[in-house]
């Protein structure tokens, strides 16, 4: 069947030929998910009839009728769309709409495991979709999250950086908030954080962001929120792009990725395959008047494949095996010896297997998964007293895990959800000096266990709605070891041993109470008190090692860092143009992890003595915070949103043996401002993505004494289709060129600047 | 229902699937091709030689206690960079002691160094080299104790006073041979005698000699050892000596016994009463001194006890 869909602004004038008792049919769908809009508006606008699709998604208009109709579909939750129908071809084709994530009635999963529109959700939800993720001058994935309140994105290299930091509601560090990709945890057992590199915002249909603590559903790392990332799902028979990329720094890019359904009558194969290729010489990241001579470019090298196999059963059934590869190499700036100098490298290899189904009127996900990341660090350098030192540096992490959710209604007004969620984490790392004979070694598991259960309550014919839910979550740490071999003094070691460290286990239970007020349909207010937690990481269980402040030892008794937030906020949507997003929350913090001065010290490379250090559960913490987001659509053509963030945040109570007393002190890396104000316009001769961002200044240590400098960025990017299959864009970061010290003391890239040319298939 | 009948489906549709599928097939190989480590050929190990020069140590040698021994050694790379060298000393059933630990990125090296055949009876000198991906080849020197040697005398040298730079009373310039004490002016004509150096500088009160290095503004320049033609160094090395072990030394084998060539450093800094240091001066004569009294800043003042060989090995 040959069918056609034109977008608003490819409206063409329309043909008129008359015959007799012509019939328009199609069905309209959900664009990301294939599924069916039931009671969907359609409108022939010349001959002022409507309709409205029946259960299956479908609708039919008879009459009179020219060959070219133009259609207008309308649903909440979605945006509107102005399709052109050729009565003679285009007999029950399948129209696609486009979530509205400025509507309400948009629909979301992540904050509740289920599908639901965000209007009967008790928590500040944001989402980023696709057209402005299409928009947007993103590098990478990290970078869309700067449009939403509340969080906090560091990558202060571009895309030469090694790594993004993301931080929600004030909780420094990655490892407090859980990264979802399809529903998958992302966040490492053994460190907690993610890699950002391994997925390119062309792939991503939709990111959904819960903010506030999630681990009544989510367990570990979910306190600042939940981020979820959706990738595209393959609709149509074929769709994708090819996609080519040069720019600053020599940097160069090259990517594709090709999806494709073959269902009928809702059964059938869907397939997604995709790969990119980025490359850069970089710069040099120290500022001149530090720089020696073995500072060199911090050079890129990255890839990432990935495939996608399932087969759809039914409308509300399906499998998919989806398999992802990255590796990479960047370098870290320095050059010695080595051809390649100082670098890290990381390999991952993500396996997911997810199946949804129903049984009766329960619905049933199951998520089964492996991750794998490989890191290699090859770092060499000269001290100051010129003497040599390489080092490499090798990690293998793994985490397996088996996610299974049931819901289902419960008489009228119950919705249960639950679920049993099991994960298996595994460090095992390894550090060799090459230029003396130390060799350390760690490793160490982790499994945890969890049930949850959450009842969504309707009262008052949908307009009032509590949100309940507990979860279990029970650990075992366990093959705890750390092993040092034939030292020499350059590790802090003194002599060869191998210490087990005993098994232990702990307990966490996170209760959730949440109302919503429905008070208009584009109004609605929320409160709610949740609970996050952060278990502790691997790495501080079991690893050992000389650190920048001093030298950091294992403490294999830590136990998880609990949140518990309360929280109000409306959102107001004004005449579908003007939306309004007010939150406020208080958060307090109990046995908070930070690295405690245990008051010895230690003999490192024949210097003076540094102090040791243990990650220790000794601090309180309280952060207060408001945030705002603003979207005003002036018209379908011409876009503004704006996010601003503030944070207040403090240790409230720091019991610690070495003396030092950082009560009072602001939580470091937690800049008390952030604004992000984005302006999107498009138009017949180019469309132009324009935003803004602040970044206030914040503390690097805990200790308060190093602040690292306020910042701003302006990116734009410029795009137009030269023929509706071939795109062709401008990026350019820091508009400005203001580069900037980052925390640790290394140049932003200054402005960078990327021209691609784009490919697009649609079948 | 869950849809169990479908589930089978896949693996019966496999010749319909291979079809359709048959370029994400292709790349999913390509895909763990590109996944897969090339193999890695075989390492060829560093290689480890002693150089058997006039005057070196070889395999078997006896050697009379106290007696300065030289070793030289060749290695070179195998498939991969040379990254570490060192010696590691086993005697009289002791843990094994390191020296020279050596960080380098070199194909080749050439090492010559020299160590005081201590009284043990036998020493066994293990030469180890590893290569950038941890390849290693070593070369064990099992050396000998001559049993007729005797222990050599020493010279004692009492309450000799040094003023740091701006004592105006005392020089601060010291000569192991004449068993003089030289002020600034004197020192720099006298250059070939003069084997300590006392001053006060960033680690306080410390023991030089002229080949050490000097900060800043601690000499005038056109006086300071740093400029001079002959600049002897004495090498320090701090003990756990107490005053009644130091007042028992009457013969080298305590000096012998104790002194690594490897250990010494050009200064003994931070001085305070009681503080004992081995030394080897220029001529490799081995001595010892305490600190009797050790005081001030810029002007202050030392006051020493020295013992010392009276005949270099």
């Amino acid at each position: 069947m040959i069918y056609r869909l034109f977008g608003v602004l490819l409206m063409g004038s329309i043909v008129t030929s008359v015959c007799c008792q012509d019939t328009i049919s199609a069905y309209v769908l959900d664009g990301q998910t294939d599924e069916s809009l039931i009671g969907a508006n359609v409108l022939l606008k010349s001959l002022k009839k409507g309709t409205s699709t029946d259960a299956k998604g479908h609708f039919r208009i008879s009459g009179t009728l020219p060959d070219q109709v133009q259609l207008q579909i309308s649903y909440v939750g979605y945006r509107d769309t102005l399709v052109n129908y050729v009565v003679s071809e285009d007999k029950d084709t399948r129209i696609r709409l486009e979530a509205d994530s400025m509507e309400m009635a948009s629909v979301v999963i992540t904050a509740t495991r289920t599908r639901q529109t965000l209007e009967n959700i008790p928590q500040r939800i944001n989402q980023i979709d696709r057209r402005t993720i299409e928009e947007y001058p993103a590098t990478n994935t990290d970078n869309l999250l700067k449009m939403i309140p509340g969080i906090n994105v560091n990558r202060s290299w571009g895309i030469f950086s090694r790594n993004a930091a993301i931080s929600m509601r004030g909780m420094p560090g990655s490892s407090r908030s859980l990264i979802l990709m399809d529903g998958v945890p992302l966040n490492k057992t053994a460190g907690g954080t993610i890699n950002w590199h391994i997925i390119s915002p062309d792939e991503i249909e939709t990111i959904e962001v819960v903010k506030g603590p999630g681990s009544t559903i989510y367990g570990n790392n979910a306190m600042g929120g939940v981020i979820n990332i959706l990738t595209k799902n393959p609709v149509k028979k074929l769709q994708g792009f090819a996609d080519l990329g040069y720019g600053t720094y020599n940097t160069f890019k090259a990517q594709f990725n090709l999806r494709g359904n073959n269902s009928k009558n809702s059964r059938g194969l869907f397939w997604k395959i995709g790969s990119f290729y980025r490359q850069g010489d970089g710069y040099i990241l120290e500022p001149e008047e530090s720089s020696d001579s073995t500072d060199v470019k911090a050079y890129l090298r990255e890839a990432n494949a990935n495939g996608l196999l399932g087969y759809r059963f039914s409308s509300t059934s399906k499998i998919e095996v989806d398999y992802r590869f990255y590796k990479d190499q960047r370098g870290t700036g320095v050059k010695v010896y080595e051809e390649e100098g100082s670098y890290e490298s990381f390999t991952d290899n993500n396996f997911r297997v997810s199946y949804e189904g129903t049984a009766g009127r329960i619905k049933l996900n199951a998520k089964a998964f492996y991750l794998n990341e490989y890191f290699f660090r090859q770092s060499e350098n000269l001290n100051s007293s010129g003497e040599y030192k390489l080092v490499d540096t090798e990690t293998d992490k793994e985490d397996v895990g088996l996610w299974i959710t049931l819901s289902g209604a419960l008489g009228r007004s119950h919705r249960l959800t639950a679920g049993i969620d099991i994960k298996g984490g595994n460090l095992d790392s390894q550090e060799t000096y090459r230029t003396s004979t130390d060799n350390i070694s760690t490793q160490g598991n982790l499994l945890f266990s969890a049930l949850f259960l959450q009842d969504e309550i309707n009262l008052g014919g949908g307009k009032f709605k509590i949100v309940a839910g507990i979860r279990l979550d029970h650990a075992r740490f366990y093959n705890g070891m750390l092993e040092v071999n034939d030292p020499t003094g350059k590790t802090g070691f003194s002599e060869s041993f191998t210490e087990s460290y005993p098994e232990s286990s702990w307990v966490q239970l996170s209760p959730k109470l949440a109302f919503n007020y429905l008070i208009l349909p584009s109004l609605r207010t929320f409160v709610s008190i949740s609970s996050g937690f952060m278990p502790p990481r691997l790495d501080d269980l079991v690893g050992s090692r000389k650190i920048r402040r001093g030298f950091k030892i294992a403490n294999p008794g830590l136990i998880p860092e609990t949140l518990r937030t309360a929280e109000w906020g409306v959102d107001w949507v004004i005449k579908s143009k003007f939306s309004v997003q007010p939150s406020l929350f208080y958060s307090r913090g109990e046995d908070f992890q930070y690295l405690v001065a245990t008051g010895d010290f230690i003999d490192v490379e024949s210097n003076d003595p540094i102090p040791v250090y243990q990650r220790q559960n000794v601090t309180t913490v309280e952060v207060a915070g408001a945030e705002l987001g603003l979207e005003y659509r002036i018209s379908e053509q011409l876009n503004v949103n704006a996010a601003y963030t503030y944070n207040y945040s403090q240790i409230l109570e720091y019991p610690s043996s070495d003396g030092l007393d950082l009560t009072s002190m602001e939580l470091n890396e937690v800049p008390s401002n952030l604004v992000f104000v984005g302006l999107s316009w498009r138009n017949r001769i180019v469309n132009l993505f324009l935003d803004y961002s602040y970044t206030d200044k914040q503390w690097y240590d805990e200790e308060n004494t190093e602040i690292i400098d306020s910042y701003s960025v302006i990116n734009m990017r410029l795009s137009r289709k030269i023929i509706p299959a071939l795109q062709v864009s401008l990026d350019i970061q820091d508009l400005l060129d203001e580069q900037f010290i980052d925390r640790k003391g290394y140049l932003s890239p200054g402005r960078f600047i990327m021209f691609e040319v784009k490919y697009l298939f649609n079948k | 229902m869950f849809p169990a009948r479908l589930i089978l489906c896949p693996p019966l549709c496999g010749v319909m699937f291979l079809k359709a599928y048959r370029s994400g097939i292709i790349f999913l190989l390509l895909l763990a091709l590109f996944s897969c480590d090339k193999e890695n050929e075989p390492a060829i190990a560093p290689v480890i030689n002693l150089v058997n020069d006039p005057g070196c140590i070889t395999e078997g040698a006896v050697v009379v206690p106290g007696t300065r021994m030289t070793f030289k050694v060749e290695m070179e790379m195998g498939s991969e960079k040379l990254t570490n060298y060192y010696l590691e000393l086993v005697s009289a059933g002791q843990p094994a002691i390191r020296y020279f630990d050596t960080a380098m990125y070199v194909e080749q090296l050439s090492w010559t160094g020299h160590f005081y055949k201590s009284p043990d009876s036998l020493e066994t000198w293990t030469f180890v080299v590893r290569d950038r991906q941890g390849g290693r080849n070593s070369l064990a020197l099992n050396i000998k104790a001559d049993t007729g040697w005797v222990y050599g005398p020493i010279l004692s040298l009492n309450s000799i006073e040094l003023g740091a730079q701006n004592n105006s009373l005392h020089g601060g310039f010291y000569s192991l041979s004449q068993h003089e004490v030289y002020n600034l002016e004197q020192a720099n004509e006298n250059q070939p005698l003069i084997d300590l150096v006392f001053y006060y500088g960033e680690d306080a009160l410390t023991m030089a000699s002229p080949g050490a290095n000097f900060e800043s503004g601690i000499f005038p320049e056109e006086l300071s050892p740093v400029n001079w033609e002959v600049r002897n160094t004495t090498r320090y090395i701090p003990t756990d000596l107490n005053s009644e072990d130091f007042e028992q030394i009457t013969n080298d084998s305590l000096l012998v016994a104790l002194y690594v060539e490897a250990d010494g450093k050009r200064k003994a800094k931070t001085l305070v009463d009681g503080d004992i240091y081995l030394f080897m001066e220029q001529q490799n004569s081995l001595g010892i001194f305490r600190v009797n009294s050790a005081s001030g800043t810029q002007e202050g003042i030392i006051n020493l006890d020295i013992k010392i060989q009276t005949q270099g090995k």
